[in-house]
């Protein structure tokens, strides 16, 4: 009997252990991908400081005014970093994301850490002359090796409201 | 008309509890469970003041029903009637949670009230085809709709829940770019499709008499995912407004969300008839394993789709990504479901022919090509309808359909997969005759 009401479902069991196997090869891929860009035994236990967010001057390259923690579409924005507190030779570099795509948004490097502290501070750059749309960016800052980063050093997030 | 007495009763017309509806509580309080440590770690790590909401309506509803217990449990002296009410205060209470969190997750959309009645016709829509496509016995409406809306509310808040703790956790270390894409679409893969997955779980366990097949598991599992992608599209659209309900409610209203958890209520489906322990935790973990590989696989790997920059060319894209990506899984999903439709077709032939074999009048020999047939049973329907009016048309209907509920449970008794006592097939056969000779019962 149990050969009988197998046999009545085999097609659509083949089927579902087959899509299952399908799976597990996909998974897998996703998992081969995820140690390709994030490979074990790279932290170091640095830590770079980001000194904050203030409004920036496209013209001048300098940071302007206090720290802020949102910013209006209008207003052009930079990250400050204090990159003295990195060993002079590591290869660095700090990078604006914006949304939850992780889409990049400008940034400084790959380089040594002693090249950019002339360098504090790190613009946004917005995608189009319109303004910088709306929405959390991130500011990551990097450890490079072959000028992959590795390592992430220092996060932190701002907040790019609407109205002019 | 006189009322009809059942010719056959059981020995034991309550059979004790199967363990697999001690297994479905057990499901259930993991799940209040997890909801209620989730929201507490989001709150303490996260600062996160939504899942305060939620977890004072767990508690408040937590409390009355604890109260509402001992009450009857004090009341009703009579196991039946105490039974009885229980049961009533159990889906009461459980419908006041379910409100609760909708609110709750209505709020954390903004109150997208324009985004929730656009999408509710849609998502309306498609269930009604999904239901209608299982033409051998449809599913009922009160089993499709808690479906949806376990997919709705409560999916979706354990997935905001788990995910908020990932991503705080987890992606919190990692270089952004394909590394944390790859990452993040892991967890909305597993985050997601488990709670989902879990309603299906739970009809299968509770619900065994309306979870026949792969048929029908892939219909339940479809309804929780077009109840999560209803309130994925009300959140989503909060931010990102009326594309998002172009790209979810009508692009990819049958190709995302429904068609993964339709992957899980597959491999359920075939875990209910497939012989063996074995082999049924094979069939849900296969299912399980492609629904959230699907799943992973759009979220990861989208963003290599080609995006042109030409505004014309780009919305042409974006259905040709749904397809590319979304579309085999859906395919899969389809080749199933018309297997498993002509496995429930040969065995309503087989089992109708057996019944009329009987003699006992349910099913006339005259009848069986009519009712194996959809569109036989249609043509007789309308046939009624223009010599008997609407109530010879609906009599027809409930004639046709009980006979089918009869041979689909002859279906499960020859196979070994029912634990009903025989009593269950003589009612539905006195069903069927109560309703050719307008009897009322």
């Amino acid at each position: 009997m149990p050969d009988e009401r197998l046999a009545e479902v085999r097609p659509v069991f083949r089927f579902i252990v087959g899509l299952g196997a399908a799976g597990v090869v996909i998974l897998g891929v996703g998992l081969l991908q995820f140690i390709n860009f994030e490979p074990s035994g790279q932290h170091t236990g640095l830590q770079a400081r980001i000194l904050g967010f203030w409004d920036y001057d496209q013209k001048t390259g300098t940071i302007t005014g206090d720290s802020k923690d949102h910013f209006k579409t209008t207003e052009q924005l930079a990250a400050e970093v204090d990159w003295t507190t990195l060993p002079p030779d590591l290869l660095v570099g700090g990078h604006w994301f914006s949304g939850g795509f992780a889409l990049d948004a400008g940034g400084v490097g790959p380089a040594r850490a002693r090249d950019l502290i002339a360098k504090p501070a790190v613009p946004l750059r917005p995608p189009s002359d319109r303004g910088t749309p709306p929405g959390r960016y991130t500011f990551v800052v990097e450890r490079y090796y072959r000028d992959k980063p590795v390592e992430v050093l220092a996060r932190a997030s701002v907040l790019v409201i609407g109205g002019r | 008309m006189a009322a009809v007495q059942p010719l056959y009763q059981a020995a034991n017309p309550r059979p004790h509890r199967p363990p697999r509806y001690w297994l479905a509580l057990a499901l259930a309080g993991a799940v209040v469970a997890a909801m209620v440590v989730g929201s507490i770690i989001d709150l303490v790590a996260l600062k996160a003041t939504i899942v305060v909401l939620d977890l004072l309506g767990v508690i408040i509803v937590g409390l009355v029903t604890f109260g509402t217990w001992l009450v009857i449990v004090a009341v009703d002296r009579r196991p039946n009637v105490r039974r009885r009410h229980l049961v009533v205060a159990g889906i009461a209470l459980s419908l006041a949670l379910g409100i609760w969190l909708l609110g709750v997750n209505l709020l954390y959309a903004g109150l997208n009230v324009a985004g929730v009645l656009l999408s509710l016709p849609t998502t309306g829509l498609a269930l009604y085809l999904i239901r209608r496509l299982d033409y051998n016995e449809r599913e009922p409406w009160r089993l499709i709709l808690v479906a949806a809306g376990w997919g709705a509310v409560v999916a979706t808040t354990l997935a905001i829940i788990f995910e908020a703790m990932w991503s705080f956790s987890i992606d919190g270390g990692l270089i952004p770019g394909p590394g944390l894409q790859v990452s993040t679409a892991f967890s909305a893969a597993l985050l997601e499709e488990t709670p989902k997955g879990v309603a299906v779980l739970l009809l299968f366990l509770v619900m065994r008499n309306e979870f026949d097949d792969v048929v029908d598991g892939i219909v339940y599992g479809a309804a929780v995912g077009l109840g999560f992608n209803f309130m994925e599209t009300v959140v989503y659209m909060s931010v990102g407004g009326f594309g998002q309900w172009i790209f979810r409610q009508w692009l990819g209203l049958f190709l995302g969300h429904a068609t993964y958890t339709a992957l899980i209520g597959a491999g359920i489906g075939v875990a209910r008839q497939v012989p063996g322990l074995g082999r049924k935790a094979l069939a849900i973990l296969s299912g399980f394993v492609i629904a959230v590989a699907a799943h992973f696989a759009w979220d990861a790997w989208i963003w290599y789709f080609p995006r042109p920059s030409d505004p014309g060319l780009l919305l042409l894209s974006i259905p040709a990504q749904y397809l590319v990506v979304d579309g085999p899984f859906f395919v899969a999903v389809a080749v199933m479901f018309v297997l498993g439709l002509r496995i429930e077709g040969r065995a309503v032939a087989r089992e109708l022919g057996l019944e009329a074999a009987t003699g006992s009048g349910a099913v006339l020999p005259e009848e069986v090509p009519v009712v194996v047939s959809p569109a036989r049973r249609f043509e007789a329907r309308m046939r009624m309808l223009s010599s008997r009016g609407l109530p010879g048309y609906l009599w027809l209907r409930r004639l046709q359909r009980a006979q089918l509920d009869l041979v689909l449970e002859r279906w499960h008794r020859a196979r070994l997969e029912i634990e009903e006592p025989l009593e269950a097939e003589l009612r539905l056969r006195d069903k069927v005759l109560a309703i050719r000779y307008g009897v009322r019962s």
